[in-house]
């Protein structure tokens, strides 16, 4: 209401935000686990004096850098981008109550890069201290990264006393922090584990790919414990903190929870697998059925702690409709149209169209994921004023807000426009015949 | 309907605005220094490979380059967040589709600036060429948001299309403000091959007196076409910016001055070969300009906005833990390039 609302037809910005934040974080926890993995490799090659190991911990570390600073640096923006995109209220907040936060996992970040280039780069002109302590400054620095960010991730879900105070340390230390933290650190050395296995692929010499691939193995299965402990805790903890309503409403959360349950057994049984039946069991197909497994893992994990928040984008503060909880009950008094900034007040269909885009576009679309216009088609005007009435009980829908006029006005719209219609333009203003002309006069359009 | 009654509520800050302004106007400058490099680099890299069928100095390091340009990126688009954010995500969203095409064109410039490395001058230059163009196009999509976040008149056109397609393609300033940041580009770039044979040769890796003459030569002409691109982009500015260098504002005016006589001085060094005068001056001309966009965003929003007024809720803590942070970080990365600049014993080649 705050911003006006990107409205890409048929698809809804929480697909996108779930398609490149997936790639970036499993990526990025491969970037804090694996910086892990390959200092404490290289330590244990250097002490054996094994310079085969040595060798393809430098080659592994070639793949590393390119996945994870390119790919992974480079989707770490584009999560930015994107946020800002589809909620932008949510992420002015976050940016203003956490700049500084930011700011500090920049200063991380950019010692990250600069110590893999060297680290890299420079493998065989350092000598072997200095090489080692660059490595250690990378693990270091990329697990200090996730060390902030993680603040901010189990903020949104548990902001906690910040509700009361407003203070930047109760938000970042909010009641989710330590096991979300413990539980990410134990997902980012399994994901290195993961993608070790590649390492071992790489290995031609047969002592040295049984050896790696055991040792890939084992960081695979041991955080699998971890996760398990902290995944617990963090569940508890988030589920203690919300009082029991973290999945309210969700009829269809055991589905997920089944398969994020199901995908570590898997990963768990591939990884252990590997450890005992090596290297026979080694082969692209399976390192690159775990390494994919990995990938559904995480983006399960992701969907659940999405569902988890709605219908919040910070719970207790700020609903994925853009509106913030303390504006509600004004809302509600005077008027949606009244307080929106993005909507065209003194026109009903057009005033309909940008309630609709700001309110109920950010989940739902026209047309695809989600469908508005097959999920009221069976409603006439009275069921879907009563639906809007009554949606914020629901547990995962936002209530609506805005008073009767705004309810009447919002279900014409879906009622003449949107249901039952094969309505892939609804909502980008096609439906209507030129609206908010009369306004523009004067001004060329700008279509592209 | 006007854009005024669009413009978003703004959030409070921790700090005064000052604080942000200071940290946008210097981490801007460092994202620039690098960011010339990058998009300068990219492009005289695939001519000189084309051209000269070999392959350019310091190219290689380009990959580096753009990865350093892109985290150095990150800290003026927070502040600017911070300050101009009803501004920043509301243009960000009116072309939300080239906005986020950002990113896939940038993963994509990355790994081609990567590809080109190793391979010989045709090959090379191809995928040289491939990064630049895919940097421009970044460019003139960051050129669009940075204009269109100031044009909120504009912004009711979002009603007849909200699938995020506009661009600010009939404000008179975007094609000459879009060249000043190439040519200035291409100017960085240029110097940046003199400041690379410079430091070789300091360290005892071999001169390169080609990369050294052929930079300052390249440098001073790609900037006597930056100051024309200058004064078009002054000359498209609306009157009231317009009227502030002109004598309106003493500040405005002094950073015009003084920026002009630099430039001067800066181009008479780079033209008689002084490389160090000439790179030393370069600096404080980069503070200016940065310095007068900065005056061109105020005067463009300041019938609407003003940081000095945004609400403060003060909190020091989080300043003073990236204050700190930042000064160990800072520590550990002199400490890292002082190692890795050491002399060693093996004389291994550049990698």
């Amino acid at each position: 209401m705050n911003y006006p609302a990107w409205v890409i037809p048929g698809i809804d910005g929480g697909l996108i935000i779930a398609l490149v934040s997936i790639i970036h974080v499993y990526i990025a926890h491969f970037a804090v686990g694996g910086g892990i993995f390959l200092i404490v490799t290289e330590t244990i090659a250097r002490r054996r004096r094994d310079e085969a190991l040595l060798a393809s911990v430098k080659g592994f570390t070639k793949f590393f850098l390119l996945l994870t600073m390119v790919a992974g640096g480079m989707t770490g923006v584009g999560i930015w981008f994107t946020i800002a995109l589809v909620q932008s209220a949510g992420t002015s907040a976050l940016i203003h109550q956490f700049v500084f936060g930011w700011a500090t996992e920049w200063v991380f970040f950019i010692v990250e890069i600069v110590a893999l280039l060297i680290y890299h780069y420079l493998w065989d002109r350092l000598d072997a201290r200095t090489h080692l302590a660059i490595g250690w400054i990378y693990a270091a620095a990329a697990w200090l990264s996730l060390a902030v960010i993680d603040g901010i991730l189990s903020f949104m879900l548990t902001p906690g006393r910040w509700l009361a105070t407003g203070s930047f340390w109760d938000g970042l230390f909010n009641p989710g922090y330590l096991p979300s933290l413990a539980f990410r650190t134990a997902a980012a050395l399994m994901i290195a584990g993961l993608f070790g296995l590649i390492a071992a692929l790489r290995a031609k010499e047969a002592a040295l790919r049984r050896f790696l691939a055991r040792w890939a193995s084992a960081w695979i299965v041991l955080p699998m414990l971890l996760l398990l402990a902290s995944g617990l805790w963090y569940f508890a903890a988030s589920e203690a903190e919300l009082k029991g309503e973290m999945f309210k409403g969700f009829w269809f959360i055991g589905g997920y929870r089944t398969t994020i349950l199901a995908l570590s057994a898997a990963l768990f049984a591939g990884g252990l697998a590997l450890l005992i039946r090596v290297p026979g069991a080694l082969s692209p197909a399976v390192v690159g059925l775990l390494v994919a497994l990995g990938l559904g893992w995480m983006g399960s994990f992701e969907f659940l702690r999405e569902i988890a928040r709605k219908p919040w984008v910070i719970h207790g503060y700020l609903y994925s409709s853009g509106v913030l909880a303390k504006d509600l009950r004004r809302i509600d008094d005077e008027g949606w149209l009244e307080e929106a900034r993005w909507a065209r007040k003194f026109a009903k269909p057009e005033a309909g169209e940008d309630m609709l885009a700001s309110q109920c576009l950010p989940c739902h679309t026209v047309g695809g994921r989600r469908d508005l216009a097959k999920l009221t088609a069976s409603f006439d005007l009275h069921s879907m004023t009563e639906q809007l009435e009554s949606q914020g009980d629901s547990g995962y829908m936002p209530p609506f807000a805005g008073n009767a006029e705004d309810r009447e006005i919002l279900a014409n719209y879906i009622v003449r426009a949107v249901a039952r219609k094969n309505g892939a333009d609804a909502g980008s203003g096609a439906t209507e015949k030129a609206p908010g002309e009369e306004e523009r006069e004067g001004e060329p359009r700008e279509r592209h | 309907m006007n854009g005024v009654d669009l413009i978003p509520r703004p959030e409070s800050l921790q700090v005064p605005s000052l604080v942000f302004r200071i940290l946008l106007t210097i981490t801007f400058l460092l994202h620039l220094f690098l960011m010339n490099i990058a998009l300068g680099g990219s492009i005289l890299n695939a001519v000189y490979r084309l051209r000269r069928k070999e392959i350019a100095p310091a190219s290689s390091n380009l990959p580096t380059t753009i990865a350093l340009a892109v985290n150095l990126g990150v800290p003026p688009l927070l502040f600017v967040q911070v300050l101009f954010g009803q501004f920043f995500y509301t243009s960000s969203v009116l072309m939300a589709t080239y906005w986020l095409a950002v990113v896939p064109l940038l993963i994509l410039a990355y790994y081609a600036a990567y590809l080109m490395r190793g391979k010989g001058a045709r090959v090379g230059a191809a995928w040289s060429a491939i990064s630049a163009l895919l940097l421009l196009a970044i460019a003139f999509i960051y050129v669009n948001n940075m204009s269109l976040m100031l044009r909120y008149g504009r912004w009711p056109l979002y009603f007849a299309d909200k699938r995020g397609l506009m661009l600010n393609l009939s404000d008179p300033t975007l094609f000459p403000r879009f060249f000043h940041f190439v040519i200035g580009a291409l100017a960085g770039a240029s110097i940046s091959w003199s400041a690379w044979a410079h430091f070789r040769d300091k360290r005892g890796r071999g001169s390169d007196d080609f990369a050294k003459a052929a930079g300052l030569r390249l440098f001073w002409i790609f900037t006597s076409i930056q100051m024309l691109a200058g004064l078009a982009w002054l000359g498209t500015l609306p009157v009231e910016a317009k009227r502030l260098f002109m004598g309106g504002s003493a500040y405005a005016t002094t950073l015009l001055l003084v920026g002009v006589l630099l430039a001067v001085g800066l181009l008479a060094h780079a033209i008689m070969g002084k490389f160090k005068i000439a790179a030393i001056i370069l600096v404080p001309v980069m503070i200016v300009m940065v310095l007068m966009r900065d005056v061109i965003r105020s005067s463009a929003l300041s019938e609407v906005f003003s940081a000095e007024a945004l609400e403060v809720e003060p909190q020091y803590g989080p300043l003073a833990l990236f204050v700190g942070v930042f000064a160990v970080g800072i520590g550990v990365l002199a400490w890292m390039i002082k190692a890795a600049f050491k002399p060693s014993g093996t004389a291994g080649g550049s990698k």
